[in-house]
């Protein structure tokens, strides 16, 4: 097999991703996740919700969630004005978590094994408008009415 | 199987090295945000709104490629820390004049019987637009009374002037006439006086011989043609004086009522 080939091959592959990506992307939009509530969340208990390990719930907020600006907005600074290390997190923080760790679980088959991060990040910062708290208030709303 | 020589990679260590050395090394957020005396957060904000990125958050540190980027954002707030600065310093306060105290309204009493006002309903678009309407021609109509007036006084005006102008035309022509006739009668008497006191003439002669009447005669034709004028000229007169004192200006009459006189 030729180097070109591969190169066009590798190209088809990652189109067919990104495409799989928006689409899964609208599935998760389109997921009505009913949630427990808390005051707070710590991250252990967020851990233990996702069933997820510390160092990935580290990844997820500091590498993802940090791009939303609402989620960026409910993080505790301390007198320098810089973000807290190891806050736990509100009922919306938690809520994007979720969402991210939906995600990340969906598309982590179709990448093979390469980096993802840096692509939900960049879906992410580019989507806010979807996980912004107005979203998550008409969300909780909507889940109290039904309930 | 020859195997493949490792001396490839670690070929020119030396150059390595210098590469190395030549790579620039990326930007740390808290020693750049420290430098620039703001916080980690405020740096990626100010560093996300340049790029237009806010994936910006996520990165461990700051690429070397946007070392101009930490320049910009050094002015920006080197600017905004001077304008602070300029504020409370240069500006003093202005100071405000001190207003009269405001008094409370006096609370009217409101007696059990008085109605409350109902609050006015809302008006529709369609009505709105039909009051504006007839506001605008009610204000068109006006404008054209107003005209008309203005026009009726002029013609009023004109009217008036013509009559004015009339009668003392009259009058200056009636006056004149008169003065004419009369210093014609008098030259006449004084010529009749002077050739009387001559003997042996006889002007009635001279008279008759330039185929005239008696002077008497002649006196008494004048006279009568003479009179109705002069009442005439009176009443003109009368008028002439009223008028000019309801104008508010006051004439020199002295000569005219002499000459009235003069033919009493």
């Amino acid at each position: 097999m030729t180097k070109t080939s591969q190169v066009s091959q590798g190209k088809a592959k990652g189109a067919f991703v990104i495409m799989k990506t928006l689409v899964q992307w609208e599935k998760v939009l389109a997921e009505q996740i009913v949630l427990p509530t808390r005051n707070r969340w710590s991250r252990r208990a967020i851990c233990q919700y996702l069933g997820i390990s510390k160092n990935t719930l580290k990844t997820y907020i500091e590498k993802i969630a940090i791009v939303v600006k609402d989620f960026r907005s409910r993080i505790p600074k301390d007198t320098k004005g810089n973000f807290k290390t190891g806050f736990s997190l509100d009922q919306y923080q938690f809520w994007l978590v979720v969402k991210i760790a939906h995600f990340a679980a969906l598309i982590r088959a179709d990448l093979n094994g390469t980096s993802y991060i840096c692509d939900i990040a960049q879906v992410f910062a580019k989507s806010q408008q979807y996980v912004s708290y107005e979203v998550f208030l008409y969300d909780s709303s909507l889940h109290s009415d039904a309930a | 199987m020859a195997r493949k020589s490792s001396t490839k990679t670690t070929e020119n260590p030396t150059e390595q090295i210098m590469n190395a050395i030549d790579t620039p090394i990326n930007l740390e957020w808290s020693d750049t945000a420290e430098n620039l005396n703001t916080s980690i957060p405020d740096l990626q904000e100010r560093v996300a709104a340049k790029l237009n990125d806010s994936t910006v958050f996520a990165w461990d540190s700051l690429p070397a490629e946007h070392e101009s980027l930490v320049d910009a954002i050094a002015r920006d707030l080197e600017a905004e820390n001077s304008v602070r600065r300029l504020g409370p310093t240069t500006e003093p306060p202005i100071p405000q004049p001190q207003e009269p105290p405001i008094l409370e309204e006096e609370p009217q009493p409101q007696g059990k019987l008085t109605r409350t006002k109902q609050p006015a309903t809302g008006l529709t678009q369609k009505r709105k637009g039909a009051i504006d309407k007839t506001a605008k021609t009610s204000k068109k109509l006006g404008k054209g009374l107003d005209e008309a007036e203005l026009l009726v006084e002029a013609q009023r005006g004109r009217k008036k002037g013509a009559k004015k102008a009339a009668v003392r035309l009259v009058a200056e022509e009636e006056t004149y006439n008169e003065v004419l006739t009369k210093a014609a009668i008098q030259r006449l008497a004084d010529a009749v006086g002077e050739t009387e006191e001559e003997e042996e003439f006889d002007p009635l002669a001279y008279v008759r011989q330039a185929g005239s009447q008696d002077v008497d005669e002649t006196l008494k034709t004048a006279m009568e043609k003479i009179t109705p004028v002069l009442g005439k000229l009176g009443e003109a007169a009368n008028e002439v004086v009223d008028n000019s004192y309801s104008n508010g200006s006051t004439l020199d009459l002295s000569r005219l009522e002499k000459l009235m006189r003069s033919t009493d």
